[in-house]
């Protein structure tokens, strides 16, 4: 208010709206500011310290931890279980996160665009039924599907001729990317969905009159115009997919082995199997780093808006 | 105006909500001026009986009518044996939510004692003038750094126990007394030609039995190959060791080959439960390396579990040292205690009640219970302690030359690394030379380099005999 000039009163006008507008721009912003730095980057903080010391559940470390520098880092770098680990979080991404959810989410919006609209609703409820599920009744929905002997996919594979096995011991990831597509395919799909519904009428017709064929149309017309809508579903589906845990800890706990020890599964056991709370810290800060990387480099790809 | 009318509603709405939840919190015992002692003790999930609950409650009722402002909660911690210590933790870090009274794994005492968990009951026992009842075996096994830390509840044993029926069938002989491993497998091998379907051996294995798979798994085999975990004359962790190997190897035999459980049964924390209550009535199973306690929940008459007939389908024999080795077999003795946490208030009465709980009529009632072995000489002589397992007293005649675990603050940690080397090694995921080198790696890590030795000499494996 002290730097306004009197005798310009258009440009006092704007000026005086700028600043009414950025005092409760302020004022709006200020209140989720404070949530965020208290609930999120305190949190954060206090982890890469926790991460920077021996913390232990039990033991002397446990009430008396000390400063260790990076020696967690150098750890879990040079340690081969993380990088089995890191494998199983990679494989898990991309077969059920990327290829699975986003992939099939695609697959599966444009073909049900060309369903009559109640069946296509009909078909849509179905599917989002699948996402409504909690997900550990999801979880134990599939141990009970795959459960040997005596389950329902031993009883349907059966029928071919396949001899009952320990799926989840024989093929653990295979059948984890499974159920999580199975789960998660309906969130890419209701996104993707609504984006290519957005698109105007007029841009289908006349591209056809103009003689265009399925390919071209998809690759000029409707992947450009829903690549926001992509990089909001691939940031949220690889955050989501990096960060599961439960469904992959009632299947098959991480096991066999190191099979299915994805990080958010190994972080757990370091922390509270291993009782090391320090070196399980340092590993959630590496997650959160190659959570973040993923993140930014899809909306450098995808995301034109951001 | 209205956006201020929302906000002013809303948050005394919240207001009340907490002050609300807030009262509800404090229970209807605090309300009514007594004081509560809680006890927290595990309760595996699928168990068809509780006996420790059962014990409890009685205890509660006992303590309760001499002393009327007071009243004792058993507080039931739902999970397996891994994830009960790991609750335990992190209950005990902070004066709101520490139990007054816990029961404790005594091979984690010095571990928890480090992490200032527990109370240092020395001044208690040192007035205690039923504190020289007890076996002076057991006295030390809660005691660190020379200063006790928990009043035993009970001690075992453990051994093979086979099927005497599908012995029968297989045409095996009955009784059954292998002197070796190999003659160990060579049964097991027999039943897997002559009786398909049945699964040949259990020895628990991997990280998801815990405990159950270090011990009544790895160390039985490990303590008879004349090695040990620990070399008492270093003050060293043994990472390698012939007797490792041979162990490992053990495990890989008999999961690799078809004589053990799948891998889905047994990696499965439940496989205790399964073991007790379906594999063994059901005659699915013909040897298994296990507790004395399995019994506990055969003989509990309207459980699912009841099972009368145990003792005439089923036998038992001493486990055998590797290649016959004298004294010939070998068992380990653990066993739990009740402690009291550093935490919590109310000291005197949880040293009350802990003293109730283990005098000579209650720590006979607790191990007939839970079919374990007492720690105080002058319950062993009561009849109702004389009447409970038939197999009691071929388990007490084992601790001649029983083992306890290297009760160190690192157990806790070594343990599970134990279990991760015998899984890699189940699994296929690594031969038993790798899955030991990166056990002493990880061990290592725990203790470090300067802690950790490698034995090629079995020299150092010690004794504790009660």
């Amino acid at each position: 208010m002290i730097g306004l000039r009197h005798d310009a009163v258009p440009e006092r006008t704007r000026r005086y709206r700028v600043s009414q507008e950025a005092k409760w721009g302020l004022t709006f912003l200020s209140l989720p500011s404070v949530v965020i730095v208290f609930f999120l980057g305190f949190p954060v903080a206090w982890g890469i310290y926790i991460s920077l010391t021996n913390l232990a559940l039990t033991g002397a470390d446990a009430v008396h931890p000390s400063f260790v520098g990076l020696t967690n880092y150098t750890e879990l770098f040079t340690s081969p279980s993380f990088w089995l680990s890191v494998k199983a979080s990679m494989e898990y991404l991309i077969g059920s996160g990327l290829v699975g959810q986003v992939g099939l989410g695609l697959a599966l919006a444009l073909l049900i665009r060309r369903l009559p609209v109640g069946f296509r609703q009909f078909l849509m409820g179905l599917i989002v039924l699948s996402w409504v599920i909690p997900e550990i009744v999801t979880a134990f929905i599939w141990s009970s599907y795959l459960q040997t002997p005596g389950g329902l996919f031993d009883v349907v594979v059966g029928l071919f001729g396949i001899v009952p096995q320990s799926w989840l011991y024989r093929y653990p990831m295979t059948f984890l990317i499974l159920a999580n597509i199975w789960r998660g395919t309906a969130f890419s799909l209701l996104v993707f969905g609504a984006a290519i519904e957005a698109i105007p009428k007029e841009l289908f017709d006349a591209a056809q009159i103009d003689g265009a064929n399925g390919v071209s149309i998809l690759g000029r017309i409707i992947l450009p115009l829903i690549r926001n809508s992509m990089a909001t579903a691939l940031v949220l589906i690889t955050l989501w997919t990096l960060s599961d845990f439960t469904l992959i800890y009632v299947l098959t706990a991480g096991g066999p082995g190191y099979a299915t020890d994805v990080l958010p599964v190994f972080i757990y056991q370091n922390s509270f199997t291993y009782y090391e709370l320090g070196y399980g810290t340092a590993l959630s800060v590496v997650l959160l780093l190659i959570a973040s990387g993923l993140s930014l480099l899809y909306l450098r790809l995808v995301g034109r808006d951001y | 105006m209205k956006s201020k009318a929302q906000f002013a509603m809303s948050s005394s709405v919240a207001l009340l909500l907490v002050s609300v939840l807030g009262a509800l919190g404090g229970t209807a015992a605090q309300a009514a001026g007594k004081t509560v002692i809680t006890v927290a003790y595990e309760f595996s999930p699928g168990s068809t009986t509780n006996p420790i609950g059962t014990f409890l409650n009685k205890m509660a009722k006992e303590f309760e009518a001499t002393h009327p402002n007071v009243i004792v909660k058993p507080q039931e911690i739902i999970a397996d044996e891994g994830a009960y210590y790991t609750k335990l933790d992190l209950e005990e870090q902070s004066p709101a939510t520490a139990p007054n009274v816990v029961m404790q794994d005594t091979f984690l005492i010095s571990s928890s004692e480090q992490a200032g968990y527990l109370t240092n009951l020395t001044p208690y026992v040192d007035k205690w003038s039923q504190w020289k009842e007890f076996y002076p075996a057991f006295q030390k096994i809660t005691e660190y750094d020379g200063k006790v830390w928990g009043i035993p509840n009970g001690t075992d044993a453990r051994y093979l126990w086979y099927n005497k029926v599908l012995f029968k069938k297989a045409g095996l002989p009955v009784p059954w007394h292998p002197k070796t491993w190999a003659q160990v497998l060579a049964a097991a091998r027999t039943i897997k030609k002559k009786l398909p379907g049945v699964i040949p051996m259990n020895v628990y294995s991997g990280v998801p039995m815990d405990e159950a798979a270090t011990m009544q798994g790895f160390e039985m085999l490990l303590y008879g190959t004349g090695y040990s975990l620990y070399d008492y004359h270093d003050n060293k962790w043994v990472v390698k060791s012939p007797g490792f190997l041979h162990s490992l190897q053990f495990i890989q035999t008999l999961y690799r080959t078809g004589l053990g459980p799948s891998l889905g049964q047994a990696l499965n924390s439940d496989m205790g439960t399964v073991v007790s209550d379906t594999l063994l009535p059901k005659s699915e199973l013909a040897i298994d390396l296990d507790g004395m306690w399995l019994p506990g929940s055969w003989d509990v008459k309207g459980s699912s579990s009841y099972w009368p007939q145990w003792s005439k389908v089923l036998g038992w024999t001493p486990m055998p040292t590797e290649n016959g080795q004298a004294p010939g077999y070998d068992t380990l003795s653990g066993g739990w205690s009740w402690a009291i946490s550093a935490k919590s208030g109310n000291k005197a009465l949880s040293w009350q009640l802990v003293q109730l709980m283990t005098d000579k009529q209650n720590i006979a009632l607790y191990d007939h219970l839970v079919v374990n072995l007492s720690p105080r000489k002058d319950s062993a002589t009561l009849p109702l302690y004389k009447n409970t397992a038939v197999n009691y007293a071929f388990s007490t005649s084992l601790l001649a030359h029983t083992f306890f675990r290297p009760a160190f603050p690192a157990y806790a940690k070594i343990s599970v690394q134990i279990d991760t080397a015998m899984e890699n090694v189940m699994t296929g995921q690594m031969s038993p030379q790798q899955a030991m080198d990166a056990y002493a790696q990880a061990v290592t890590r725990i203790v470090g380099a300067s802690h950790v030795e490698t034995l090629n000499h079995p020299e150092t494996a010690v004794q504790l005999r009660p």
